[in-house]
């Protein structure tokens, strides 16, 4: 039903409220007749005519179907920004791992790492002092336990004193200082 | 004549505030059952405003769960002063004039691409598929799925703020008020608005029908 509060009175300008309120529906005959007067435009009927029309269109448009899962794949969005939003509201540190790892180190490592350069330290000067001994023994003993090998050594083997060298010329190719037979190697003379 | 502003859908009747005002205190409760209830109760009618606004039903999908996502993680700051629906369609429609500022959607809008994607193609729209005889008058055509869907497609050359004062006004019933506090501008912003996007609409209809119509075949 038209709202005669909406039609113009007839000395009013045409307006663009006027126009609306006609292909709107609200403006009876009287109205209309007079927004035409007013506005001297042949064709303001037409217009407001197919202005009608496309808003009948529009209406008779109606609602779509929203595609199928939209509900679910909804859901599922909100759960995954529950999630994120947890994630990201967490104190610090449940989720740091260095709190973790300092705590499991406190328990039961930290003694042994505070103790370590001192131990490191004194293995190595026991190392020094065992080592230097070691070689002082070995330096200040008396040198070798055995004599060292001289030219004369496949001689000495023999029993200089009872067994002249062949070929030995006396006084010459003697040694000086050739070691005692051993007497095992050589038995006795009266055996 | 009903006056602008009373729903001509069904659904709008359904809209009972109490059964909404439930659904938002279970969900402020922490009832996430809930969610369900509200999705269904409303993915229709946030869909199609973002189908109308997008014209493309997979991107439309995407926002309509934006949309959603956002409604739910927003819900506390719901003050019950505007109907539900009211305010969900604003949440809606911001994240669809987002989308298209965002993305220039409209740069790629044309009226000579066929209306695939806007579900309004013939053999999915409702109407049956007889093509009316269009007549030379005006006051004689009679709206058949041809003619919607032609407004439809016209629909899409508009300016975003254009085509949403009309889905607002026209596909969705809604008052210059509603419209008002959907879009937050002043009513009398929103009757200019509709006023010139009538006109625009118009002028882009009456270009559709001078053209030839084979492109119009493929719809």
């Amino acid at each position: 039903m038209p709202r005669d509060s909406s039609n113009p009175p007839p000395d009013r300008p045409l307006s663009e409220e006027h126009i609306l309120d006609w292909v709107e529906g609200r403006l009876d005959e009287a109205s209309q007749a007079r927004l035409l007067a007013a506005s001297g435009r042949a064709g303001l009927r037409d217009r407001v005519t197919q202005m009608q029309a496309n808003r009948r269109a529009l209406q008779s448009a109606g609602v779509e179907k929203a595609p199928r899962g939209l509900a679910d794949r909804v859901v599922a969005a909100l759960e995954r920004e529950a999630l994120v939003g947890m994630e990201r509201s967490a104190p610090p540190v449940e989720t740091a791992p260095i709190q973790f790892s300092d705590h499991v180190r406190g328990a039961g490592q930290g003694r042994w790492s505070r103790a370590a350069p001192g131990l490191a330290m004194a293995a190595g000067l026991t190392l020094l002092v065992v080592g230097g001994a070691y070689w002082s023994t070995l330096l200040f003993s008396g040198g070798p336990r055995q004599a060292p090998p001289s030219v004369t050594g496949p001689l000495a083997t023999r029993d200089a004193a009872t067994e002249p060298a062949p070929n030995s010329v006396p006084g010459v190719l003697e040694a000086p200082s050739a070691p005692r037979p051993r007497p095992s190697r050589s038995p006795p003379p009266n055996l | 004549v009903r006056p602008h502003g009373q729903s001509s859908h069904p659904s709008e009747h359904e809209d009972t505030s109490a059964d909404d005002l439930k659904i938002v205190q279970a969900i402020r409760a922490g009832d996430s059952s809930a969610w369900t209830r509200l999705i269904t109760r409303y993915q229709d009618r946030l869909f199609t405003v973002c189908l109308r606004m997008l014209h493309n039903r997979d991107l439309a999908a995407d926002m309509t769960q934006e949309a959603f996502v956002k409604i739910i993680q927003g819900l506390s700051t719901y003050d019950g002063r505007a109907k539900l629906s009211t305010w969900m369609i604003r949440v809606t429609m911001n994240v669809c004039l987002s989308k298209l500022r965002s993305e220039k959607l409209r740069r790629h809008a044309s009226l000579d691409e066929p209306t695939d994607g806007d579900g309004t193609r013939p053999e999915t729209s409702r109407g049956g598929g007889l093509e009316q005889v269009r007549e030379p008058a005006a006051e004689a055509r009679v709206y058949g799925h041809e003619d919607r869907d032609r407004v439809l497609a016209a629909l899409r050359g508009l300016d975003p703020d254009q085509r949403a004062v009309l889905i607002l006004a026209d596909c969705h019933g809604q008052s210059y008020e509603q419209i008002a506090e959907v879009l937050g501008v002043a009513v009398g912003t929103v009757k200019s608005r509709v006023f010139r996007a009538r006109s625009a609409l118009r002028e882009a209809v009456e270009a559709m029908l001078k053209k030839p119509a084979p492109d119009r075949a493929e719809d």
